[in-house]
């Protein structure tokens, strides 16, 4: 018997039991979707918080308190406060160094009349203008007097004014909102960046950091320093010059390790993406796990199968099926069980995905090598848990088979 | 055609061993048409599982068309069962849900017949035991008598050597058992060889020989005087 008859046997032994076949389907329906959504979530998240780290400006370095331990995740790390003002000064503007700003941030209920939201708060200077590549729509951005004078001035996000008065083009300029109850002047709002997420400058109100310190946080603290090298080739040179300033600023004797870390974006992005591929693999891992009992679904309805079928075999054999025809025949059927449900499972798997990439603003990418792998996967699956009930057929002996009640 | 050479069966159910056949020797010719018969346990199914290749005996030689089959692997055993052999069963064992011209195409679906081809002989076959209009019913719309045509049109189909019938009309009524003999004889005006297993003596003085069993034994075997001709020839008898 050639190949084709075999699959159009199949067919109709797998039409024969519509119910139990869909049924049986199911179990790889869901595994192969799991699967596919997982890695495309997965995929998604991965990529959109690699835009936002390179979207927090170019050739950045992020100076933050703590040991250095370069990649991994320090509980500790951040802690200790051990970035001062001072720290800032004498990291010095030069050739490998454009701009420095220290950073300092809290969360605060913001008023306006009767508008009033929460907002995150970033103390810094003026360079974080540069930094950041800040652009501003209306009015202007925070400058070295203002924090000199530690003046009560602020700069506003689009979602914030919105958010106090209903429209991001309102009139705020001049206007004095309240932040936790301390007036400050609108002076500037920046331009919508359209961007998402954490650190997003359009939720954000800046102001300068000797304001922040004083009136809303009350000490002296600075979160981190923000460093834009001159170029990408010179930010080793900025990293070492920067290193070496703050181990002279802090006394630190020659051996002993930092007690700050200088880390570039490439760095966080490795962190970061450590972290959402362990994730992925461990979603992707839970939904494999739900294949494989789909996969032994299929055996066990297989062997159900071969049970219920055991004269059909025996008639089969008797006129003169070889082992090879039985064989095929039920293997066939699981293989095409696996194969359609893992079909299924890819198209929901993607609706799934793109359905969540939606509701979470996440470029869920399914990549054709995880569809082919999902569809090689639900195949061999199909195979490897088809070819024992298969090969109990196969081997029955017909009389034994006839005769079976 | 046939040569059986001390073929022996032994059963082993737990510490008891039972011969369902202890020595028989046999020998049938081309174009014979013989009837076993015999009591109840005295091993002619045994016998028939062997003659149709669907067993294999656990001691003594049976030449089919000159080889040896009685040390032949299930493979091979199953090749000479859809070349050489067509079996009816008492109990028809057609396939369920499927309709009477693909039950008679499977045997020449594992021999390898284009599918044309194999529709074209099917109907044919089906034609031939008068159930011409009846191609696309499924078993259970088919009355007992049919059942067994479909059952005989499935055996024909592949023009085999022999025709085996284990009690091939023991569900029947006397009348469509009749019509059943009918198409044996008329088979054997062919030229096929055919062996049939039967309780009923009449059904017996359809043939032309009588082989008797006992206890696993040839007993007898003798020559029928004058065979009986069935009647109920098929003609469609549909719309009855
Ligand atoms: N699979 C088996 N295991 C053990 N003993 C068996 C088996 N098949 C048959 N026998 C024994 O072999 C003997 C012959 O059985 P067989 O079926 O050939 O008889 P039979 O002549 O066909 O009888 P009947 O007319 O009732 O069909 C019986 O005693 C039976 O019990
Ligand atoms: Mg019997």
């Amino acid at each position: 018997m050639n190949f084709l008859e075999s699959i159009r046997v199949s067919l109709r032994a797998l039409r024969a039991n519509k119910l139990r076949s869909a049924l049986t389907m199911l179990g790889i329906i869901i595994g192969v979707a799991a699967v596919i959504a997982m890695v495309g979530i997965g995929n998604g998240a991965t990529a959109s918080i690699t835009s936002q780290i390179q979207g927090m400006g170019s050739n950045l370095l992020t100076i933050s308190p703590g040991q250095s331990n370069n990649g991994g995740v320090n509980g500790g790390a951040g802690s200790s406060a051990s970035l001062t003002m001072t720290d800032v000064s004498k990291i010095k503007i030069g050739s490998a160094i454009k701009a420095v700003a220290p950073m300092t941030s809290t969360s605060g209920q913001v008023v306006l009349g009767s508008g009033n939201t929460s907002a995150s708060i970033n103390g810094t200077t003026a360079d974080y203008q540069i930094i950041k590549n800040v652009t501003i729509t209306r009015g202007r951005f925070i400058t070295q007097e203002d924090v000199n004078s530690s003046a009560r001035v602020a700069v506003l996000g689009p979602n914030v004014v919105e958010n106090l008065m209903g429209d991001a083009n309102a009139d705020i300029i001049g206007k004095n909102i309240k932040i936790n109850n301390v007036p400050f002047q609108v002076i500037g709002v920046t331009t919508a960046t359209g961007s998402t997420g954490f650190q997003s400058n359009d939720d954000m109100i800046t102001a300068p950091i000797s304001t922040i310190q004083a009136r809303l946080i009350g000490n002296k603290t600075v979160r981190s320093i923000l460093v834009s090298a001159t170029s990408e080739d010179l930010m080793q040179m900025a990293q070492d010059e920067i290193t070496i300033a703050l181990r002279k600023a802090h006394k630190i004797p020659e051996g002993k390790e930092n007690d700050f870390r200088v880390q570039n974006q490439a760095d966080m992005l490795e962190t970061m993406q450590s972290v959402t591929q362990t994730m992925t693999m461990l979603l992707g891992g839970i939904a494999g796990i739900s294949l494989l009992v789909g996969g032994i679904g299929i055996m066990n309805i297989m062997l159900v199968s071969v049970t219920e079928r055991t004269r059909e075999i025996g008639i089969r054999k008797a006129i003169g099926a070889k082992g090879r025809d039985i064989l095929l025949q039920f293997l066939i059927e699981a293989v095409v069980l696996s194969v359609l449900g893992g079909g299924i499972g890819i198209a929901l798997g993607y609706g799934g995905a793109s359905l969540v990439g939606k509701a979470f603003a996440l470029d869920t990418s399914i990549s054709l090598t995880s569809v082919i792998m999902a569809f090689g996967f639900s195949a061999a699956i199909g195979i490897i848990f088809g070819v024992f009930p298969a090969r109990k057929a196969a081997a029955m002996d017909p009389i034994d088979a006839l005769r079976f009640e | 055609m046939i040569n059986l050479k001390g073929i022996k069966k032994i059963y082993a159910t737990g510490d008891i061993q039972v011969a369902a056949l202890g020595g028989v020797d046999l020998h049938v010719g081309a174009g014979e048409f013989v009837a076993i018969m015999g009591p109840s346990g005295s091993g002619k199914s045994t016998m028939m599982n062997i003659l149709g290749c669907l067993d294999t005996p656990t001691e003594g030689e049976y030449y089919l068309d000159g080889t040896d089959v009685a040390k032949a692997s299930g493979d091979d055993l199953s090749v000479i069962r859809n070349r050489k052999i067509g079996f009816v069963f008492q109990g028809f064992n057609l396939l369920p849900r499927t309709m009477a011209v693909e039950n008679v195409e499977l045997p020449m679906l594992y021999a390898g017949v284009g599918g044309k081809e194999r529709r074209a002989r099917a109907i044919a076959a089906l034609e031939s035991v008068g159930l011409g209009e009846r191609i696309h019913h499924r078993p259970k719309e088919l009355s007992g008598g049919q059942q067994q045509r479909v059952a005989i049109a499935r055996a024909l189909v592949t023009n085999p050597s022999i025709i085996l019938a284990d009690e091939p009309t023991g569900n029947l009524d006397s009348r469509s058992s009749e019509e059943v003999m009918a198409i044996f004889q008329r088979l054997h005006t062919l030229g096929n060889t055919i062996i049939i297993v039967t309780h009923e003596p009449d059904i017996a003085e359809f043939t032309e020989r009588i082989v008797r069993f006992r206890d696993g034994h040839i007993e007898g075997d003798e020559l029928v005087k004058n065979p009986r001709k069935a009647l109920g020839q098929v003609v469609e008898e549909e719309g009855v």
